[in-house]
């Protein structure tokens, strides 16, 4: 039985009440402070020459916050430096009904009840600019050490929950992240950023921006090296001949990446590539443990060709883009009895992936009547190599050849209609098709009601889909250890959410959502026989949950925000909680000015509740953690120079997160407390 | 481990009480640079005056000069504090406007917030009805825009487009073409 605790979520509640009206009296200070008068007095040349305190978060981007079809969080620059994020998993621990853990791999996202630490991301879209991130083969979304993209060149992101595939496409099951890269304008010139940290971790990077005339160009290469963790302790491997269950040397983390993009009179043209070394500690897949053969390299790339053009009043977007996704995964191996007499004592198997593939995408806007805004698209992807062998590294031994190709094509729509002054219509269709299994029809159906400025109103009926992808399709070793299965289905997820945004001047707001996802025909993995396992359409998943979040941001530097969720998810083939699934998400996150808008202190804290799920046919949990994070900050100290120090797991707590079958350890151990200096100098 | 737990608990109380202190005092502290958004509105405000208004815009000489903003967020609230004051003689109106509202009353157009895709629309109109555009969106004068704001290293800066600001009959004043970026539109 999995019962829930009333006394602590009584105390969550009580005290957001209490942060919500102590925000109101703070607000009321806030309101008491004298406008400057003399600007208005000020003529241009001196408006221009004034320094100015940048508004940053939310309140910039209230059109697209309150007006989309969904609820979206907007992470800025400023956030990720004030509170040291290193990762796009940091940022999504500190977003509200979000959470990610790690296998000392790869990162998974959580939310709205569902983590399946092992799917690669699969159900949530990334995209940067608007590229497509998703790969062609896992489809994942790399959130991690691998992403494309170094965390100092993101302008900001937008988080968008809940399906929307309607405008998106197939992987936005969960939700889309999109991140914006900054422009040359606001890195112009040579800039030059490093970083040391705990775990022997380096890194360094050198951007150079330039503004001309009809254009611009930004140019960036970053470079990451960590060793890791490198005497993490595995209790179920605590045996002399595992070396007592220590990975010694195990956790290295090296990665390079580089960026460009730069637009000429209506073309973007875009550029990236990221390759990163990963050794696995975890011994995973029944590999040897301590082993340093056992290793991952990801390595992710793009150009995007992007044309924006507003043609008599409508607006005409269209992209062309190639891109390549190669895996290469070494497994070391002790010889068994089932594998063939003459290897040695001991063995590599690798999965050597790539994928590669070209599409296009058009869309175009306009205003079709007064108050009727239209958007329609099509989007052609040509997957026209993806390669999924898997061999041994032994002269003369194993191996299967696995390759595919697939083309599919989308259409899409959407229609605002401003009903009133006060209330829009949100209307999307879209139609994917696919060689696999055929088409599949996307709806979403959102009302946005504005009963008076500062309130805003939404109901959201979404409907989305996921496609099997190449992995689950086709995927499988030379031990056959996978039945395959070209006969899945997609995914479909069909959800309803209310959400009730609160706004107080400039200064407060408020976001309170409930939501219902029903999810049918999950893909899982499920066992065949002892030795294989098989994709299959088994799940059907409910969950129902809410959130709640305050967000305050003041004229005097500080700024802060508290959010709780709750979510129930039910796995209604097994009829038991959702493995995986925490009921509780809290976080905090506060930054103050301590020197002249200068210098800020981020503090931040994240607490997940506990996490049950069946590993191995036991029922286990990953006990419920609270983690605290600080981060100094100062901007402009000396002239170009920008710094932070951060810590991390201050309290030093022990955290686990929970591991999937694919590992004996049913816990995988996260870090305790780690530091890291930043720095950035332009000139 | 139940210890543990009430730990948990009261760290979870901590946490709210611990904001609403830090919430409490952070309102009194003064801000030093005044906010983006009241300077943004003191150049709307100001540059009305370097401008050449195209002859018959404004009915008589008394007649207002209207203020149209559309888009959410802060640039709207910013131009409030204007309403009233005058402007070239011509005393000061500022509306709210949602994309797609008939704007055939506005003499200058303020967009801030509003999503690309609304973009081409909003400036089809306002060039059709000549109207001066103002907006803080990146690369609006590239985009058709007459006047966009970006900011430079803390401060804000004037993007003007010539060509856009000629076709809709405005004739801007070399002292604001001189602190501004001259930008061809489709550059």
């Amino acid at each position: 039985m999995r019962k829930s605790r009333p006394g602590l979520r009584l105390v969550l509640v009580g005290s957001l009440l209490l942060s919500l009206s102590c925000g109101r009296t703070a607000l009321a200070q806030d309101a008491e402070q004298a406008a400057p008068s003399d600007l208005e007095s000020m003529d241009l040349e001196q408006l221009t020459n004034l320094k100015v305190e940048t508004v940053y978060g939310v309140s910039k981007f209230e059109q697209v916050v309150t007006e989309a079809p969904a609820s979206v969080t907007v992470v800025t620059s400023e956030e990720i430096r004030r509170y040291g994020w290193r990762t796009l998993a940091d940022v999504l621990k500190a977003t509200r009904g979000f959470f990610a853990t790690y296998d000392r791999n790869y990162s998974y996202i959580g939310t709205r009840g569902f983590n399946r630490p092992g799917d690669y991301n699969t159900r949530v879209l990334l995209l940067v600019d608007g590229h497509q991130i998703n790969d062609a083969i896992y489809e994942s979304a790399a959130i991690g050490t691998e992403f494309i993209l170094d965390m100092a060149l993101i302008d900001r992101i937008e988080i968008i929950r809940g399906p929307s595939s309607s405008l998106y496409g197939a992987g936005a099951f969960f939700g889309v992240i999109n991140v914006i890269s900054k422009s040359a304008r606001q890195i112009e010139g040579v800039e030059l950023g490093g970083g040391w940290g705990s775990q022997k971790t380096g890194s360094g990077r050198i951007s150079y921006g330039k503004l001309f005339n009809g254009g611009e160009f930004l140019l960036s290469g970053s470079g990451y090296d960590s060793r890791g963790n490198d005497r993490l302790f595995f209790p179920e491997f605590n045996d002399p001949a595992t070396n007592n269950g220590i990975a010694r040397n195990m956790d290295r983390d090296r990665s390079y990446s580089l960026f460009a993009s730069g637009h000429l009179h209506d073309f973007t043209l875009a550029g990236a590539l990221v390759s990163r070394d990963k050794r696995i500690p975890t011994a995973s897949f029944g590999t040897i443990f301590n082993d340093p053969r056992t290793d991952s390299n990801d390595r992710r790339s793009y150009l995007d060709l992007r044309y924006d053009k507003a043609i008599d009043g409508t607006s005409v977007t269209a992209r062309l883009f190639y891109d390549e996704y190669r895996f290469t995964g070494n497994f070391a191996y002790d010889r068994t009895g089932d594998d063939p007499p003459l290897y040695p004592a001991s063995y590599v198997n690798r999965d050597q992936h790539l994928a590669r593939w070209w599409g296009a995408e058009v869309q175009a806007s306009r205003q079709l009547l007064p108050r009727l805004q239209l958007t329609g698209g099509a989007r052609v992807r040509d997957n026209f190599q993806v390669e999924i062998p898997n061999y041994d590294l032994v002269p003369g031994g194993r191996r299967l050849d696995n390759s595919h190709e697939n083309v599919f094509y989308a259409l899409f729509g959407q229609a605002e209609l401003r009903i009133l002054d006060t209330l829009i219509l949100n209307a999307g269709v879209r139609y994917d098709h696919y060689e696999t299994f055929g088409g599949a029809t996307s709806p979403r159906l959102a009302l946005i009601y504005t009963p008076v400025e500062g309130t805003v109103f939404k109901l959201i009926y979404g409907h989305a889909f996921r496609a099997p992808n190449a992995y689950e399709l086709y995927y499988n070793d030379v031990f056959d250890g996978y039945a395959t299965s070209t006969s899945l289905r997609p995914e479909t997820v069909r959800s309803y959410e209310a959400i009730y945004e609160q706004y107080y001047g400039g200064v407060l707001r408020t976001s309170a959502s409930v939501f219902y996802n029903k999810i049918d025909n999950l893909i899982s993995y499920q066992d065949v026989s002892p030795t294989q396992v098989a994709f299959a359409n088994i799940d059907r998943v409910k969950a129902v949950g809410g959130e709640f979040e305050i967000e305050g941001q003041w004229s005097s530097g500080f700024a802060a925000r508290s959010s709780y969720g709750y979510v129930a998810a039910r796995n209604e083939g097994t009829e038991q909680s959702l493995d995986y699934s925490p009921r509780h998400l809290v976080k905090l996150n506060l930054t103050a000015p301590l020197y002249r808008k200068n210098v800020f202190a981020g503090i931040e804290m994240q607490g997940v509740s506990r996490r049950e799920f069946s590993h191995n046919g036991a029922g286990v949990a990953s006990p419920g953690y609270l983690v605290t994070n600080a981060t100094l900050s100062s901007t402009a100290l000396l002239p170009g120079l920008d710094a932070s120090f951060s810590v991390y797991n201050l309290l030093d707590r022990r955290l686990d997160d929970p591991a999937t079958t694919d590992h004996a350890q049913s816990l995988i151990p996260q870090d305790g407390r780690t530091y890291r200096l930043l720095f950035s100098y332009r000139f | 481990m139940p210890a543990i737990r009430i730990r948990r608990c009261r760290l979870g109380l901590m946490l709210p009480a611990l904001l609403c202190l830090l919430l409490g005092g952070a309102g009194r502290l003064l801000a030093e640079a005044p906010q983006e958004y009241q300077v943004k509105g003191a150049m709307v405000f100001n540059m009305a005056k370097y401008i050449e208004w195209p002859t018959g815009v404004f009915s008589g000489s008394g007649a207002p000069l209207v203020v149209c903003s559309i888009g959410r967020g802060p640039f709207t609230g910013a131009l409030e504090q204007y309403r009233g004051k005058t402007v070239l003689g011509h005393p000061l109106q500022v509306r709210r406007m949602q994309p797609g509202e008939e704007l055939g009353e506005c003499h200058l157009l303020v967009v801030s917030g509003v999503e690309k895709r609304y973009l081409a629309g909003i400036l089809d109109q306002a060039r059709k009805r000549s109207l001066l555009t103002v907006s803080d969106i990146p690369d609006f004068a590239r985009l058709g825009g007459i006047i966009g704001l970006v900011e430079v290293e803390g401060r804000v800066r004037f993007e003007i487009n010539v060509k856009a600001a000629q076709q809709s009959r405005f004739k801007i004043s070399s002292q604001l073409l001189k602190l501004a970026r001259i930008v061809r539109e489709g550059e």
